[in-house]
């Protein structure tokens, strides 16, 4: 308890706990232990990640939300069956320049929320770039879901649709993803892609209240200035790592 | 570049990359030392600044010494009468500063009341809100450009170009359809540059043009408030500021050596909340004005009660080894700040991250922890800090809590509201040099908000956040609204606004924001003249002007009725440019405004019409007399370090 750093180092630590393996889906978990799921939100600036969050954290909306600051965090929890689940929910910024930031917040991530916008289709490409990432970089057993956003345009504002539903959910079924179409606005569809991560977690690797997911790496446990060794990796240059990525498909 | 990186991120640990390390009374802060640009005039507005940083005597001889020096510098005054401006709205003929001419401020300063006259054909009123298109940035009148006449209406724009004429960012419409401007202006200056001498400002009877040249960005602001260069030039400082706040000087000046037509738009994208606030920071705060930090007022031993927590080495959650600045901040004021002993933080600095808190909702949201990147140019231009950001006294999500509600449910309605008068948001921002210690941040934060309520503190500050602002100074009746500055520890506090300033009027029956038209109803403007005193010709009133400002409505409360800021604003910049003075006062239909000066504080005071000659001196002497009682409770002192 006296540091929680020490949990850095995480997801091993957790399955080194013998006392609580935690057999969930059998016994309830005992009450006030949460089992916590790290969640990341990704997708392109302005597809509405945190009015997705904030309907589910808060149950609230507003227009015109300014964008997210580098990275913002909340958390919620939730019953489902007989556990408590505490989400640890990571909205991250959508602009380019934060790109290079992300690892930090996927890295052993449980769970990962790709956003696109249903009237945009160049946001369906970013959410599978994303996709793409996560795979190749992320938790392998990570649980993506695909979720289509801003709903209630092409439902009752007559914004033409973009990216079509069928398309979409046969994407998501080849790589192995959940799909919804939601409406952070309207709420529609927002807290079933929370259940439906939430189904779909493995219980029985996680154990309760462990940390399994700092957003860390080998730095944050040692503490101390030595840690800027690690800035090679994880550099705090933001702008320029994003903009030196070819890969990052801005249009500078 | 990786190496390069890696530097410029240890760059952060740097000790020689720190603010200043001298230590005046106030320790924690910077004094407000001078830009170290070549300007020329930058102490013109800092009414005594000097003060702040140890040649106190200076200061004393004279309360604007600094344009004193300004005034030695217009020797090699050039003054050109010229062309008109390139672009102007209306081209009467206007006059030209060029870099190490400083006006002869009496005459050369455009006075502003002159702007209440124009009557430009393309003067539109009440502009439309805009109407953003989903997902896009929300643009204050994103539909205009020059070809709109609304676009030329607005009283104060902003631009920000690159040096080949790239644009980058315009308060108003959309920057990308400004091109052909911005061309202009980077002709304009790129022109006088050649000259080896930069141009600065450009005057005409309606407009001020001000230009801050900080390679390889320009900034310009064209202006028909009744502020003054140096003023608007102070505001442009501050834009550059919020700039490398987002994207290092390092990082721009590499970006820009490399390649000159490079379009750093991708790289603000998101951060143009922070541009987009400054003006309403400009004229709801006086932060900018007073050049000085917002304090909440307070029982100091409460003060010291919370640093202490702040500071405590508790074995729970103890101070996060990359901590190095830790700010408590309720309703946009500073309570106390915890610091490392030799790295004082620049006010600009702190101004930065109030900017940063007022602009955007989410930084102080009960329920969102924040975790972004920030460069604090005058700590250290070349790297980037952590800041985290988290409300305390908020309820605290506990993991034994078991009650776990199901994920659709109505929730306590959001803490915050969508602004700071509204809101009472307290929030404790970490700024650390370990891009990964957001969990010691959170743990902390965590530890401190519990501590501060166990100890009983939380109480004392919420009462305190409730009193903000609330003053009452015994035999003054006609005050209506007060600034009272301590110079020597560069902080502030004010009287909320009351009587007819607490109301906004109508917005159909009266200026919006920044304008000087306050200022054209009742001649003559009395400046109290002679000896310690200001005198200025009254100007032509304008037969158009619009009448009073008597709240017609009360339908919004402000946190201060914008037009007397401004009133503020112009008294400040006439004390600055009359060299010895020490008091000035100005007069309107509604209210009289006055300001003073003296060795240990700054005194700006609204009250109402009827409040007149001795009277007016009367409540001035009277709230300089009570900041100086309860100079304690203003100030936050000497808080701890480690």
């Amino acid at each position: 308890m006296t540091s929680r750093t020490s949990n850095v180092s995480s997801s091993s630590r957790g399955r080194d706990e013998p006392a609580r393996p935690a057999p969930t889906s059998v016994a309830p978990a005992p009450p006030g232990k949460p089992f916590q799921v790290k969640l990341v939100l990704l997708g392109e600036a302005a597809v509405g990640k945190s009015s997705l969050v904030l309907r589910f954290v808060n149950n609230e909306y507003q227009d015109n939300k300014e964008p997210t600051i580098g990275a913002a965090f909340l958390t919620q929890k939730c019953r489902l069956d007989d556990k408590v689940v505490k989400f640890e929910i990571w909205d991250t910024a959508g602009q380019e320049r934060f790109h290079s930031l992300a690892p930090m917040y996927y890295r052993n991530a449980q769970a990962a929320v790709v956003v696109y916008d249903v009237t945009k289709a160049p946001s369906l490409d970013r959410a599978k770039s994303w996709v793409k990432e996560l795979h190749r970089q992320a938790n392998p057993n990570i649980v993506i879901a695909l979720v289509g956003n801003k709903l209630d345009l092409v439902v009752s504002s007559g914004v033409p649709r973009a990216v079509d539903a069928e398309e979409a959910r046969v994407y998501a079924e080849e790589m192995g993803l959940l799909w919804f179409e939601t409406s952070a606005k309207t709420g529609e569809g927002v807290s079933e892609v929370f259940t439906e991560i939430a189904k779909k977690i493995p219980f029985d690797l996680l154990t309760p209240r462990g940390r399994p997911n700092a957003i860390t790496g080998a730095a944050g446990a040692n503490g101390g200035q030595n840690s800027v060794a690690a800035g090679a990796d994880g550099r705090v240059d933001l702008g320029i790592a994003g903009g030196a990525q070819a890969q990052s498909g801005c249009a500078c | 570049m990786g190496d390069e990186k890696a530097k410029q991120d240890s760059a952060i640990f740097d000790s020689t990359g720190g603010g200043s390390d001298s230590d005046i009374t106030p320790a924690f802060l910077t004094p407000a030392e001078p830009e170290g640009d070549n300007d020329g005039d930058q102490s013109s507005r800092k009414i005594g600044k000097g003060s702040v940083g140890g040649d106190e005597t200076a200061a004393e001889s004279s309360s604007v010494a600094p344009t004193e020096r300004s005034s030695a510098a217009s020797e090699a005054h050039s003054h050109l009468t010229g062309d008109g401006p390139p672009n102007p709205p209306s081209t009467p003929p206007a006059t030209v500063d060029i870099e190490g001419a400083v006006a002869d401020a009496a005459a050369e300063t455009v006075l502003p009341m002159r702007g209440s006259k124009k009557r430009g054909p393309q003067r539109a009123v009440s502009p439309a809100a805009a109407v953003p298109q989903p997902g896009q940035r929300m643009r204050l009148h994103h539909h205009e450009d020059v070809t709109s006449p609304r676009w030329y209406a607005h009283k104060k724009h902003f631009f920000i170009l690159s040096s080949a004429g790239k644009p980058i960012y315009t308060r108003y419409g959309d920057e990308s359809k400004l091109s052909s401007f911005m061309g202009v202006v980077q002709a304009v200056v790129s022109f006088f540059a050649e000259e080896e001498d930069g141009i600065r400002s450009i005057h005409t009877p309606t407009h001020t043009f001000v230009f801050l040249f900080r390679w390889p960005l320009y900034f310009l602001c064209v202006s028909s408030t009744p502020e003054s260069p140096a003023q608007l030039r102070d505001q442009l400082r501050t834009y550059h500021t919020q700039i490398l706040s987002v994207i290092t000087n390092a990082q721009l000046q590499r970006i820009f050596s490399q390649r000159a037509s490079y379009d750093i738009r991708h790289l603000l994208s998101g951060t143009e909340i922070f541009l987009d606030n400054l003006p309403k920071s400009f004229h709801t705060t006086a932060n900018y004005l007073l050049n000085a930090v917002p304090t909440l007022r307070m029982n100091p031993q409460l003060r010291a009660q919370l640093a202490s927590i702040m500071a405590s080495t508790s074995t729970i959650a103890p101070r996060p080894k990359a901590l190095m600045y830790a700010l408590l901040v309720a309703n946009g004021k500073l309570v106390t700040l915890v610091r490392p002993r030799d790295h004082s933080l620049h006010p600009a600095d702190l101004h930065l991250l109030l900017n940063m808190l007022s602009s955007s909702p989410a930084f102080r949201h009960g329920k969102v922890e924040s975790w972004t990147p920030v460069c604090l140019p005058r700590f250290n231009p070349k790297a980037f800090l952590h800041a985290y950001f988290g409300s305390v006294g908020a309820e605290e999500d506990s993991d034994d809590d078991a009650t776990g509600p199901g994920p659709s449910r109505p929730q306590t309605p959001p803490s915050y509201t969508t602004s700071w008068s509204e809101g009472s948001s307290m929030v404790l921002v970490l700024l650390g040099t370990e891009r990964e210690a957001f969990w010691d941040m959170r743990d902390y934060r965590i530890r401190v908000s519990e501590d501060f309520a166990t100890s009983g503190c939380l109480k004392g500050l919420e009462e305190a956040v409730r009193n903000d602002g609330i003053v009452k100074i015994p035999g003054n009746p006609h005050l209506l609204h007060f600034f009272y500055k301590s110079r020597t520890a560069v902080q502030y506090t004010e009287m909320h606004p009351t009587g007819p300033l607490a109301y906004r009027p109508s917005p159909n029956s009266l200026n919006p924001l920044g304008t000087p038209t306050l200022l054209s109803n009742r001649p003559p403007i009395e400046l109290a003249s002679a000896g310690d005193l200001v005198s200025v010709e009254p100007h032509n009133r304008s037969s158009d002007s619009v009448p009073s400002l008597l709240p017609i409505k009360p339908p919004h409360p402000l946190p201060l009725y914008p037009p007397v800021l401004l009133l503020y604003t112009h008294l400040s910049s006439v004390l600055s440019q009359q060299a010895g003075s020490r008091l000035a006062r100005l007069s309107t239909d509604t209210v009289t405004v006055a300001a003073m000066v003296t060795q240990r504080e700054e005194v700006y005071v609204c009250v109402g019409p009827w409040c007149e000659g001795n009277e007016i001196d009367k409540v001035v002497r009277g709230v300089v007399k009570w900041g100086r009682e309860k100079v304690g409770e203003i100030v936050v002192g000497n808080a701890p370090v480690f």
